[in-house]
């Protein structure tokens, strides 16, 4: 995987980034509470870390300068660590137990995976852009990549021409493109 | 129109991929549209990449709840005005900077000088601005010297309080309040320089040690902080922010020093505290009435000297709980049982500065050193006090106060425990009232009840606030955690919801699951030509004698409501206190939100007609966004 491009981010260290921010807090915030949860913390506790690190990403981005060969999945998850870490700290003196009784969970926190970070994106950028697309089109999508089915049976199961279910492939990927800029490059 | 040439298998290929630019997009699609073997050419051609792969890989994710990830990006993006909004943090003299504590608009680069001081290094950085280590060049002094950050600056509010703010804090003479030097305005910044302080904050001070902290050493505390704050007392000036982390040891001299007086705004003002989790540190510190947004006065500050002593003995404070929510709560309604560590009338000293009506505690700092003094026990001057974190302690000085305090405690044996109760300052009144019920046995698998609406930490939409949880809804523990202090309980509700209660809140109805579940109506259900009481709030007056906020209204209520197929109603909600916000949803019974406000404002109203799907019962849920009272008007139309 190449470092992630910097069209996003450099949107973020704008003047006013507004957009470009609420944008990354679509994309990543799924990922992030997945990662939360991963440290063993429950569904609520897990959103509001997500939430820190967020609001701690808005806060430092700025300062953020990509160092040769640094992906920013590795930047974002060591800002991410400390932010749980900190997290642990301030819940330290009564810890709300987890689903499975423990209140410390793992102190190493889990990596998320390569493949896990650009699955979860992935799904994320395609239910927000799903949307944008009609049903049919959406299937014939889904069809030929979710279900990896061949085009004719997609097209014989959604009534479309073959040809119009590779032009539903082709308009969801570019969009699907465009929604993640280079963030898996 | 002639037909379109074929593409390369090149643009093929970068066209199932997405890659094309728009243009060469159009030309292959035309293609594609007129040509009827361009499906079977596409499926001659290989295209994948990294994302093709990745979309593959995107079949298998399981991703959090959707209302769940709404919520957080709604606070996060909602959360972007770096101006107004987000939560001041003024009192970080001695947070070291590291590459991640530069914040939006502060410049990175150190200043040479700040008016008449040199900068010789950055001390730390808070939201609102940088703390440098500067030197007056003039006098030759050294010289702390807070600069706003230029976010705040462009806000002309924010640089009036910080430039009013900081001459106010000027005129406070005390040894034991950090000195202002100079409040002004530098390449249009606005500064403020003060004494710099070789030395750590009591929280630290806490930290750092491992032995537990001596009873002089609370002594001596009580007396730092109170002398500090009486200076500040008798010209009216209240700090609303004492806590162990804005206190300075001076190593110089063992002087305890007061910092950034009148420099941070309380919640009160308005300061919202929807952030979960940003600003435990200091509703956990603060006064029932200033966490109610209510007027504060000096003894608001004395509440937060017995907080602070407290959490100097206990290493926290008794108010600490896991979220903003819980901590505002416990603040307005917990009573903190004696510090068993201390001597008697010292332990009652700080459970009277600890009362939660105001007129409870001493009249402001002056009479509560007053009161330290007539203790009995000496206070150890500042050079005899043991406080360096790795200093042993001074075996020869405890021994002789122990035998000072034993007096005391003789005198005093058998009204230890019941001091709280039995001091004057109590309201007797409360005696009357009938006591709260003791838990009862309670164990993994009892049948439990919740006598008076209640709240619970829950799963549903309204995520970390806790949700209510009507009166008289039953349930099963299904997990019951060592520390005994709350339950996960299985709700007897169609969803079956499974909740954290606090074990105050749960009555034992049976030890087994043999009690059913009560059929029809869910209690509490609202009938049209009812009105709302807030059962919770009554109760806590019965057996508290007192509440200070309505608790019921400091996150929400749930209330059930019995609508027909497209009914009207109307739902007004309506908070009082500046800065307060309020929400309305409406709900089914599975808790999925049909509809809701979506905007905070200070009057939420709803009308809900065409979100009623069927007859039924649904849930109105109100979430305010910070402790105090609200006024919900439900009208149904027939």
């Amino acid at each position: 995987m190449q470092a992630t491009s910097l069209t996003l981010l450099d949107r973020l260290r704008q003047p006013n980034p507004t957009e470009a921010w609420n944008q990354f807090a679509q994309l990543y915030t799924p990922l992030l509470i997945v990662w939360a949860k991963g440290l063993g913390l429950q569904d609520a506790d897990a959103a509001d870390l997500a939430q820190d690190v967020l609001l701690k990403v808005m806060r430092v981005l700025p300062t953020y300068q990509r160092k040769p060969g640094e992906m920013f999945r590795g930047w974002l998850f060591a800002v991410a660590r400390n932010e749980a870490a900190d997290f642990r700290r301030r819940r330290a003196t009564r810890p709300l137990p987890g689903p499975d009784g423990l209140s410390g969970a793992a102190e190493n926190a889990p990596e998320v995976s390569d493949a896990d970070y650009r699955a979860h994106l992935v799904h994320r950028a395609l239910e927000l852009i799903r949307p944008d697309f009609g049903a049919e089109t959406w299937a014939a999508f889904a069809g030929l990549m979710l279900e990896n089915r061949p085009a004719a049976e997609v097209a014989a199961a959604t009534g479309l021409t073959p040809n119009a279910v590779y032009l539903a492939r082709h308009r969801v990927l570019t969009r699907l493109r465009e929604e993640l800029g280079d963030v898996l490059s | 129109m002639p037909a379109t040439p074929r593409p390369s298998i090149y643009n093929l290929q970068r066209f199932l991929l997405g890659t094309l630019s728009p243009a060469e997009a159009a030309s292959v699609a035309a293609w594609v549209e007129s040509s009827p073997d361009a499906a079977r050419a596409l499926a001659g051609v290989a295209a994948h990449d990294a994302l093709t792969k990745a979309v593959a890989g995107a079949v298998g994710v399981r991703p959090p709840l959707a209302s769940r990830v709404s919520r957080v990006v709604g606070n996060v993006t909602g959360s972007y005005v770096p101006a107004a909004e987000s939560v001041p943090d003024v009192n970080e003299q001695t947070r070291p900077s590291g590459p991640t504590a530069a914040r939006f608009g502060v410049p990175n680069a150190l200043p040479e000088r700040i008016g008449p001081f040199r900068v010789v290094r950055e001390l730390g950085r808070g939201g609102m601005g940088v703390v440098y280590e500067a030197v007056e060049e003039q006098l030759g002094r050294k010289a702390a010297v807070k600069v706003l950050a230029p976010d705040w600056a462009a806000n002309a509010e924010a640089r009036q309080r910080f430039l009013r703010e900081a001459r106010a804090a000027a005129d406070l003479k005390s040894d034991h309040i950090v000195t202002i030097y100079q409040v002004g305005e530098a390449d249009g910044l606005p500064f403020l320089a003060m004494e710099f302080i070789e030395g750590v904050t009591l929280e630290t001070w806490r930290k750092t040690r491992s032995a537990p902290v001596a009873v002089e050493e609370v002594m001596w505390a009580a007396r730092e902080l109170l002398s500090g704050l009486s200076a500040a007392h008798k010209k009216g000036r209240v700090h609303r922010d004492i806590k162990p982390a804005n206190a300075m040891i001076e190593r110089a001299t063992n002087r305890v020093k007061i910092l950034d007086f009148g420099l941070t705004r309380g919640a009160g003002e308005g300061e919202l505290l929807t952030s979960v989790g940003r600003v435990l540190g200091t509703p956990a510190f603060m006064s029932p009435e200033q966490a109610n947004g209510k007027a504060v006065d000096p003894r608001s500050d004395l509440f937060s000297v017995g907080v602070t002593l407290y959490a100097l003995v206990k290493g926290h404070s008794p108010f600490r709980r896991d979220t903003v929510v819980a901590t505002l709560l416990a603040v307005a309604t917990e009573h903190v049982p004696p510090l068993a560590e201390l001597p008697a009338p010292l332990s009652a000293f700080v459970a009277r500065l600890m009362s939660k009506n105001p007129d409870d505690r001493p009249a402001d700092a002056g009479a509560a050193l007053a009161e330290l003094r007539a203790l009995g026990a000496p206070i150890p001057d500042e050079d005899e006090i043991v406080r360096r974190p790795h200093r042993t302690r001074n075996r020869i000085l405890l021994a002789i106060a122990a035998v000072l305090l034993a007096a005391t405690v003789v005198l005093v044996a058998g009204e230890r425990g019941d001091k709280l109760r039995s001091s004057k300052d109590e309201p007797r009144n409360t005696q009357e009232l009938p006591p709260p019920k003791p838990p009862g046995p309670m164990a993994k698998g009892s049948r439990v009840q919740v006598p008076f609406q209640t709240g619970g930490y829950s799963d549903t939409w309204t995520d970390t606030r806790p949700s209510i949880i009507p009166r008289g809804r039953t349930g099963t523990i299904i997990e019951f955690p060592n520390d005994k202090t709350r339950c996960r309980v299985r709700l007897d509700t169609p969803k079956k919801d499974e909740v954290w209660i606090y074990r105050e809140y749960l009555e034992v109805v049976a030890e087994d699951a043999s009690v059913p579940a009560p059929a029809g109506d869910e209690p509490g259900t609202l009938k049209p030509g009812e009105t709302y009481k807030d059962e919770l709030t009554e109760h806590m007056k019965a057996t508290h004698g007192s509440v200070y906020s309505t608790i019921a209204g400091c996150y929400g209520v749930d209330l059930p409501i019995r609508l027909k197929a497209r009914q009207s109603v109307i739902i007004s909600a309506t908070v009082a206190g500046k800065g307060r916000r309020v929400l309305i949803g409406l709900s089914d019974r599975t808790d999925k939100l049909l509809g809701g406000t979506r905007l905070w404002g200070d009057r939420a109203i709803k009308y809900p007609h065409d979100e009623v799907p069927a007859d039924g019962t649904y849930k109105i849920t109100v979430i305010s966004d910070l402790v105090g009272p609200f006024t919900l008007d439900v009208s149904l139309v027939p």
